[in-house]
């Protein structure tokens, strides 16, 4: 494998007495398109930021292509593109005017600023809204115009925090497709969300951060296959049960959510005798089962039992 | 040729593009034009008789606008960056926190000298009306238009301020000098031409080159104050406290041969040294690393309140020994109560941890709260001067010296004993500054070891 764009090494960021980051080290390449995932508060947005040079690690390291982020910022900042989850934008200006300005702010001037301006918005498809005041643009096409900023100064390495947040299914799509374009383009994405299943989509790999320490690193695939993962049952019932509360009777038996379809359980022991024997002890209590399927792990199940066997309250 | 607009500072573009768009901007053009016109009517119905009024009218207006209106637009700079949630994008970009902070100054004194362009016909409209002295007109105009530029700056600095308490009592002072302001153009008007002709071109010169140094301190200030913790503005701001202390030790020996630069110039420098002694410290590597060359030298110029502490101590006996020169022990007396008052703060923020949270709001808090107790005494003592105050006191409390300072002078004071209450301050907080400077010198070490 070539050598890493981004590395990351034995990172700390303290905030009083809290360790917002604790020791995480890890190495994205060139073209990957890597998802962070974690909770609220789980330090996601502070790594992000001492990535991008806008706030100082207190202990460790980080290269961006091969420059330290702490002794050569400016190094770092030509390379690095940063989309942050909540941004100003200057409400006077059109799209134009603003894409203006900040290819101005990053040193391009004549025909060449015109230019890049011109191809970063048809890349993003501002084009036919170049002369919109920033103000009027929906939630989608600012996030695409703060994408299109990004862009100008042509980074190697975006890093995007939570880009698809609050976007409508289109809007999402979109820049679903953006960035899979960047990765053919060779850039390094690190993209962190909520979004579980669309990170899945996105994703070549992905590092799980749980109270400052990466719990996980690897494809969707490998947390889905993870030994000692619980298997999920979804149950039909042919009348009234409370299954919620029979569940709270039967350890090793946890109720996960219920909907029209059915219900959803997850069984510490995924063997096929232990799943036959939970069938057997629900028809022994009378409940009236009439369908009993074993699923397959979706990420956000397998998420939630990786934060649970390390000890979170879900 | 030079394309003008290429080689603009980017946020001057922004600034001016959104600024001379925006509400503010042309309520202020259209107000001034609106109040010029009046103004030249006053001029018209007087022309005849006495034109004080008229002239009050038309320097009060401007000044207005000049001295009021643009310093309240430069507290908004820097803050609706830091509001709006776009300086993190424009640090990513090849802008620095001086580019930003120099730009939003440079845009607003575009504004001004548009202003101030806007009111030329009726200054030449005046001339034509009658009993107007040119050369004291203009005087008067550069003026107004350099203590503009001065608050302005003092504004954009300011405007990095993002406690509300702090921003409405910046606020509430702006709009107070509206009520000292007809009297102080007027004095200005009254003795303008008679007082600047008394100035000579050495003068002048000094005296732009502090305010200009002052200027751009303040947007240093600023810049320092939205910069990102690794970047090291004190070098700038320290260097130019002492520019501006040599500029006025200069003029002082050749020009002046008085006193009087010195402790103007003690005056002028209060902020500067306030701002150096309340600075946080990081043990960053970035901050030290240029400045490790410079053996013990470094500590003067490296980041953080010991260093500005350290160059706060050299601009002060700088000045205070051409004071002395002049003036004999009498200035050292006054000048070190001034220097304890700016240190008490210091010591009681690094003894309080809570305090150093928000050093700035600390220092301003502990200050105000100084001299208020001292007026407390004061008043329910039923002391009828100021003189009436020991200065022994102001050994142990040195706020009121200052008070001392009002009523009988400095000639009051205990040389020695007042030196020595400024050196076991001086002491005390170099003996808590010292475990900070051992672990930058083990870190330096470390990094020059690590290669």
């Amino acid at each position: 494998m070539s050598e890493p764009v981004v590395e990351v090494r034995n990172l700390v960021r303290t905030f009083g007495d809290v360790r917002a980051v604790d020791d995480i080290s890890f190495d994205l390449y060139q073209g990957q398109v890597v998802g962070f995932v974690g909770e609220n508060g789980a330090g996601k947005t502070t790594t992000m930021r001492m990535m991008v040079t806008l706030d100082l690690p207190h202990e460790g390291s980080i290269r961006i292509c091969g420059y330290d982020a702490v002794s050569s910022p400016n190094q770092v900042r030509k390379r690095i593109g940063w989309m942050p989850d909540a941004y100003g934008a200057y409400d006077s200006m059109d799209v134009w005017e603003y894409m203006e300005f900040f290819a101005r702010a990053n040193g391009y001037s004549g025909k060449e600023r015109d230019m890049r301006v011109a191809e970063v918005t048809e890349f993003t498809e501002l084009a036919p809204l170049r002369d919109r005041p920033v103000k009027n643009l929906s939630k989608g096409q600012s996030q695409r115009l703060c994408l299109a900023r990004m862009l100008i100064p042509d980074p190697e390495v975006l890093v995007m925090d939570e880009p698809a947040a609050g976007l409508d299914p289109k809007a999402r799509i979109e820049v679903k497709n953006l960035v899979r374009l960047l990765a053919d383009a060779g850039k390094t994405l690190f993209i962190s969300s909520h979004i579980l299943s669309e990170l899945e989509q996105m994703c070549d790999t992905m590092l799980f951060i749980r109270a400052g320490k990466i719990v996980h690193h690897g494809s969707a695939e490998s947390l889905k296959q993870r030994e000692g993962h619980p298997a999920h049952v979804k149950i039909t019932l042919a009348g009234e049960a409370n299954l919620e509360e029979w569940c709270s009777l039967h350890p090793g038996v946890d109720f996960v959510e219920q909907d029209l379809t059915g219900v959803r359980v997850r069984v510490e022991d995924a063997e096929p005798e232990a799943l036959a024997d939970l069938l057997k002890r629900m028809l022994a209590s009378d409940l009236p089962v009439s369908g009993f399927m074993r699923e397959e792990v979706r990420l956000e199940d397998a998420f939630v039992d990786l934060l649970t066997s390390q000890g979170a309250d879900i | 040729m030079i394309n003008v607009e290429e080689r603009l500072n980017p946020i001057v573009w922004k600034e001016l593009r959104q600024g001379l768009k925006s509400k503010g901007f042309v309520a202020t053009f259209l107000g001034l034009q609106g109040a010029m016109v009046i103004s030249m009517l006053t001029y018209a119905a007087s022309a005849d008789g006495d034109q004080g009024f008229a002239d009050g009218m038309f320097w009060f207006f401007l000044g207005v606008m000049l001295l009021l209106m643009m310093p309240l637009r430069a507290l908004g700079a820097l803050h609706g960056e830091i509001k709006g949630n776009t300086l993190d994008m424009l640090f990513l970009s090849r802008m620095s926190s001086w580019d930003i902070a120099f730009g939003k100054w440079l845009a607003l004194l575009v504004q001004i000298v548009l202003l101030v362009c806007a009111i030329l016909p009726y200054l030449v409209v005046r001339y034509y009306m009658g009993s107007v002295d040119v050369t004291s007109d203009l005087v008067l105009l550069f003026s107004e238009m350099v203590i503009s530029c001065l608050l302005v700056a003092i504004g954009v600095g300011l405007s990095s301020w993002t406690s509300k308490v702090m921003r409405g009592l910046l606020i509430f002072a702006a709009l107070s000098s509206l009520y000292s302001l007809p009297f102080m153009l007027f004095a200005m008007f009254d003795s303008g031409s008679s007082w600047f002709r008394f100035w000579n071109g050495w003068d002048v010169i000094a005296w732009l080159l502090v305010l200009i140094g002052i200027m751009l301190y303040f947007v240093e200030y600023g810049a320092s104050q939205i910069a990102p913790p690794a970047e090291n503005h004190a070098i700038r701001k320290r260097g130019l406290g002492l520019i501006i202390t040599l500029v006025l030790i200069v003029y002082a020996l050749l020009v002046e041969q008085s006193s009087q630069p010195i402790a103007i110039g003690l005056a002028l420098m209060i902020p500067i040294m306030i701002d150096a002694v309340v600075e946080p410290m990081y043990a960053i590597p970035t901050l030290y690393r240029p400045y490790r060359k410079w053996k013990a030298f470094r500590w003067l110029i490296y980041p953080g309140w010991p260093g500005g502490l350290l160059a706060s101590v050299l601009i002060f006996m700088l000045a205070v020994s051409v004071g002395a020169f002049f003036d004999g022990t009498e200035f050292v007396g006054g000048a070190l109560v001034f220097f304890n008052v700016l240190l008490v703060p210091v010591l009681l923020i690094q003894i309080m941890p809570s305090l150093k949270r928000k050093p700035m709001l600390s220092y301003i808090a502990i200050q105000i709260a100084g001299f208020m107790m001292v007026i407390f005494i004061f008043i329910i003592n039923d002391m009828g001067n100021y003189s009436d105050l020991d200065a022994a006191a102001a050994i142990l409390f040195p706020h009121t010296g200052i008070f001392v300072l009002m009523g009988d002078g400095a000639d009051e004071f205990e040389n020695l004993e007042i030196l020595i209450a400024t050196a076991v301050m001086l002491i005390a907080c170099f003996v808590i500054a010292r475990p900070i400077w051992s672990q930058m010198n083990r870190l330096s070490q470390q990094e020059t070891a690590d290669g």
